[in-house]
C-alpha cells in the first residue's frame, strides 16, 4: 500500500493534476456555497471541458467538484439558513443557531475541520479496501455484475427519500433511455427514428445537464429571491475555543464512521449519512440537551459524515465499476469517455490513475482545509450576488457546455427536451438522480444480462445457483418487499370507501 | 367527509399527482411496445435487440398499475406547476440561441439569449442587461474561445475571411 500511496502521489504532485485538483475543489466550493446549483450540475457543466484535457486531471478535476461542495455547503446553511447541498441540510438546525448566538465564525471552522478529518478517514478506508475488493471482485461473471448493478439500482432508487415507486420508475425510464442507439450484438437500430445523431446514444452531458442544470433553473426562475447574509466574518472570531474542541472531536469521530459506512452502500449516500449523525448526536453528544440551539456537534457530526461519505462512496465506483449514485455515475461516464475501465481491472491496468485519484483526494481536502478558512470572506461575497444575475448566465454555460461536446445543435435540442422533462418530472414528484443513473448502466446491464443467459443457456435460475449472486438476488427481494410490497399492502388495507387521508 | 364516487372520482384520480404520473408510464410503455415490435425478439439463450425493450415495457406497465392505485386513494393531491411565464421564457431563450447560432455567431446568439431569459425576471432596467450580456460574452469568449480553444465562432459568419 505504501508503494502504491508513493506512486498516487507521484501523479497527484505533477503540476497540471495539482492545478486541476485546485480548479475542481474550488468550482465545487463555489457551487456549494451557493444555494440552487448541486455538484451534479456543476459536474454536467464541466464534463463537456475535461474533453480537452489528460484522463487523469479530468477526473481529478470532477472528483474535486464533488467533495468541493460538500465543504461549501454547509457554508449557506450555517450563514442562511439555506442549504447548499442537500447532505447540508441538517447542519442549519445548528449550524444557524450559532450564527444568531454570534459564532458564526466559530461554526465555519469546525465545519471546515469536520470535513477535513471526515474526509480523511473516509480517504484512508478507501485505500485500505480497493485491493481486497477488487480482488473478490475479479471472481464476478456476468450474473454477479447484473444483480450487483441491479441491487444498486434497486438501492438507490428506494432507500433514498420519496417514493419508492416513483424512484424505480426513473431508473427503469432511464435504463429505457439508454437502449436508443446501435445494439452492438445484434447490430440493429433501436429507437433513432431516422435521427443519425441518436445512432451513439442519448447524449449524457445533454441529458444530465437537462435535467440537473436547466430544470433546476426552470424551477427556480421567477420565484422569490434569496437573502444575502449579514454577518461579518474575521479571522479571529473563527477560533474555535477549548471547549468546542473537546466536545466536537468525539462527535467527528462518530460522524466519519457513519459516513464512511454509508458513502460505501450503494445508494444511501453523503444526506442519509449526515442525518443518521445528526440523529446519533442527539442520543450521545454532551451537549444534547442543546442540540437545535447551537450544539457544537450539531455541527462537527453531521459535516465529518457527508465528507466521510462523499469519499467512500468512490469505493463501489472505482473497484467494482457500480456507481451508487448520480454523482457517481456522472464520473463512471466520464472515465468511459476517457477510455478509463472503472473496476476491479482499473488497479492493475492503470493503477497511476486510481492511486492518483486517492492522492488528489487527500491534497484537494487540504486544499480545502488551508485555503478556505482564510477566504471564507470571499465565499460569504459570493451569497451577496443575486440569482437574478446568475441565472442568465448559468443558462449560457449550460447552453455552450452541450453545445461544445460535438459542434452540435440537435444536442441544444436534446438539452431543451431534457429540461422540458426534468420539469414534467419535477411537479410529478418523480426523482430524477436514478434516471441518469438507469441511462449510465442500462447498456452495461442489458449486455451482462444477454451474456448470463446466453451462458445459461436461457434458464432464469442462473443467478441464484451462483452463491455471490444469490445473495444479492436476496436483498433485492428484501428491498422490493419492504419498499413497495409492504406500502401497497397497506394502502389497500385502507376502508376502500374512504378517501385516504391527506397530510 | 363527503364519498366522492364514480366518473368524478376517477377523474380526479387521473388529474391528481400519482394519477399523471401513471399516464407518463402508460405512454413510456406504448413508445418502448411500439419500437420493440418491430424488433427481433429471440428466445433467452438468444436475445434479439427487442427482447429487453418488452422487459422494460412491462415494468413501466406495472409502475403505470402501482400509480393508478396510489392516484385512487389519494386523488386530491393535485400538481403545482408553478409560474409558467418565466418558463416559457426561459426555455425561448435557449430557441433563440440555437436558431441565431449558424446565422448569426456566437456572440450575438448568446446575446440575444441572456436578453430573452433576463426578461423572465420583472423589473431590470435597461442598463442591468446590457451589462449581464457584455459581461457574460466576455466571459464564455475568456472561458471557452480563449483558454480552451473551442472551435465557436463569435463574430457573425459575414465577417469570417
Amino acid at each position: 500500500m505504501i508503494d502504491n500511496l508513493i506512486l498516487g502521489f507521484d501523479t497527484a504532485l505533477t503540476a497540471s493534476t495539482l492545478f486541476y485538483c485546485f480548479i475542481g475543489v474550488s468550482i465545487g466550493m463555489f457551487i456549494g456555497v451557493l444555494p440552487g446549483v448541486g455538484p451534479l450540475a456543476a459536474i454536467s457543466m464541466l464534463l463537456p471541458m475535461t474533453y480537452y484535457i489528460g484522463a487523469t486531471d479530468a477526473l481529478v478535476m470532477l472528483a474535486g467538484i464533488y467533495y468541493g461542495a460538500q465543504y461549501g455547503g454547509s457554508v449557506a446553511s450555517i450563514l442562511l439558513r439555506l442549504p447548499g447541498t442537500a447532505s447540508s441540510a441538517v447542519v442549519c438546525l445548528d449550524g444557524y443557531e450559532m450564527t444568531k448566538n454570534g459564532r458564526a465564525g466559530a461554526a465555519l471552522f469546525l465545519s471546515a475541520a469536520a470535513s477535513f478529518i471526515g474526509g480523511s478517514i473516509g480517504i484512508l478506508l478507501m485505500a485500505a479496501l480497493a485491493a481486497p475488493l477488487a480482488d473478490f471482485a475479479l471472481r464476478f461473471g456476468s450474473q454477479e455484475y447484473f444483480m450487483l448493478m441491479a441491487l444498486g439500482l434497486v438501492a438507490a432508487s428506494t432507500l433514498s427519500e420519496g417514493s419508492a415507486v416513483r424512484g424505480l420508475a426513473m431508473v427503469v425510464l432511464g435504463v429505457a433511455l439508454g437502449l436508443v442507439g446501435l445494439d452492438l450484438t445484434s447490430g440493429t437500430m433501436r429507437f433513432v427514428y431516422g435521427q443519425f445523431e441518436l445512432m451513439d446514444g442519448v447524449s449524457l452531458v445533454a441529458s444530465a445537464m437537462g435535467l440537473f442544470g436547466l430544470s433546476e433553473i426552470l424551477a427556480n426562475i421567477g420565484r422569490s429571491e434569496r437573502g444575502a447574509p449579514t454577518a461579518r466574518i474575521t479571522l479571529r472570531a473563527m477560533m474555535p475555543t477549548r471547549r468546542d474542541i473537546r466536545d466536537s472531536l468525539p462527535a467527528v469521530l462518530r460522524g466519519s464512521a457513519i459516513g464512511s459506512f454509508f458513502g460505501a452502500l450503494p445508494g444511501t449516500g453523503s444526506t442519509i449519512a449526515s442525518f443518521f449523525s445528526y440523529a446519533s448526536e442527539k442520543k450521545l453528544a454532551r451537549n444534547r440537551a442543546q442540540m437545535g440551539q447551537g450544539a457544537v456537534e450539531g455541527v462537527s457530526g453531521p459535516e465529518a459524515a457527508n465528507n466521510a461519505a462523499a469519499q467512500t462512496a468512490f469505493i463501489p465506483t472505482l473497484t467494482l465499476g457500480v456507481p451508487g449514485d448520480a454523482v457517481m455515475a456522472l464520473l463512471l461516464g466520464a472515465m468511459i469517455v476517457h477510455g478509463v475501465t472503472p473496476g476491479p481491472q482499473m488497479l492493475t491496468n492503470t493503477p497511476e490513475i486510481f492511486w492518483g485519484l486517492v492522492a488528489s483526494f487527500w491534497l484537494g481536502n487540504l486544499i480545502l482545509l488551508v485555503f478556505n478558512i482564510p477566504m471564507i470572506g470571499l465565499w460569504v461575497a459570493m451569497l451577496r450576488i443575486p440569482y437574478r444575475w446568475l441565472y442568465p448566465a448559468i443558462l449560457v454555460l449550460i447552453v455552450i457546455g452541450t453545445y461544445s461536446v460535438r459542434y452540435s445543435l440537435f444536442d441544444v435540442w436534446q438539452l431543451l427536451a431534457f429540461g422540458l422533462l426534468g420539469y414534467v418530472l419535477r411537479i410529478l414528484h418523480f426523482p430524477t438522480a436514478p434516471l441518469v443513473l438507469g441511462l449510465v448502466l442500462g447498456p452495461l446491464m442489458e449486455e451482462n444480462f444477454r451474456r448470463s443467459l446466453m451462458l445459461s443457456d436461457g434458464s432464469f435460475t442462473t443467478f441464484v445457483e451462483r452463491p455471490i449472486s444469490a445473495v444479492m438476488v436476496v436483498i433485492v427481494i428484501a428491498i422490493l418487499l419492504a419498499q413497495i410490497v409492504l406500502p401497497l399492502v397497506r394502502v389497500l388495507r385502507r376502508d376502500p370507501a374512504k378517501p385516504a387521508e391527506e397530510s | 367527509m363527503q364519498r366522492v364516487t364514480g366518473t368524478r372520482r376517477l377523474v380526479a384520480a387521473l388529474t391528481s399527482q400519482a394519477g399523471l404520473g401513471a399516464i407518463l408510464m402508460f405512454v413510456a410503455a406504448a413508445i418502448v411496445f411500439s419500437e420493440a415490435s418491430g424488433l427481433r425478439l429471440g428466445t433467452a439463450a438468444a436475445m434479439g435487440p427487442g427482447y429487453f425493450p418488452v422487459i422494460l415495457a412491462t415494468l413501466f406497465c406495472l409502475f403505470g398499475v402501482l400509480l393508478l392505485v396510489e392516484a385512487w386513494r389519494r386523488p386530491r393531491r393535485r400538481i403545482d406547476p408553478g409560474p409558467l411565464g418565466p418558463l416559457a421564457v426561459a426555455l425561448g431563450s435557449i430557441v433563440v440561441f440555437a436558431l441565431l447560432l449558424r446565422i448569426a455567431g456566437g456572440a450575438i446568439a448568446i446575446a440575444a439569449l441572456v436578453a430573452v431569459a433576463a426578461m423572465a425576471e420583472r423589473g431590470r432596467s435597461l442598463r442591468e442587461i446590457a451589462t449581464l450580456i457584455v459581461v457574460i460574452v466576455a466571459l464564455i469568449w475568456l472561458v471557452f474561445v480563449v483558454a480552451l480553444d473551442l472551435q465557436l465562432a463569435m463574430l457573425p459568419p459575414v465577417f469570417l475571411p
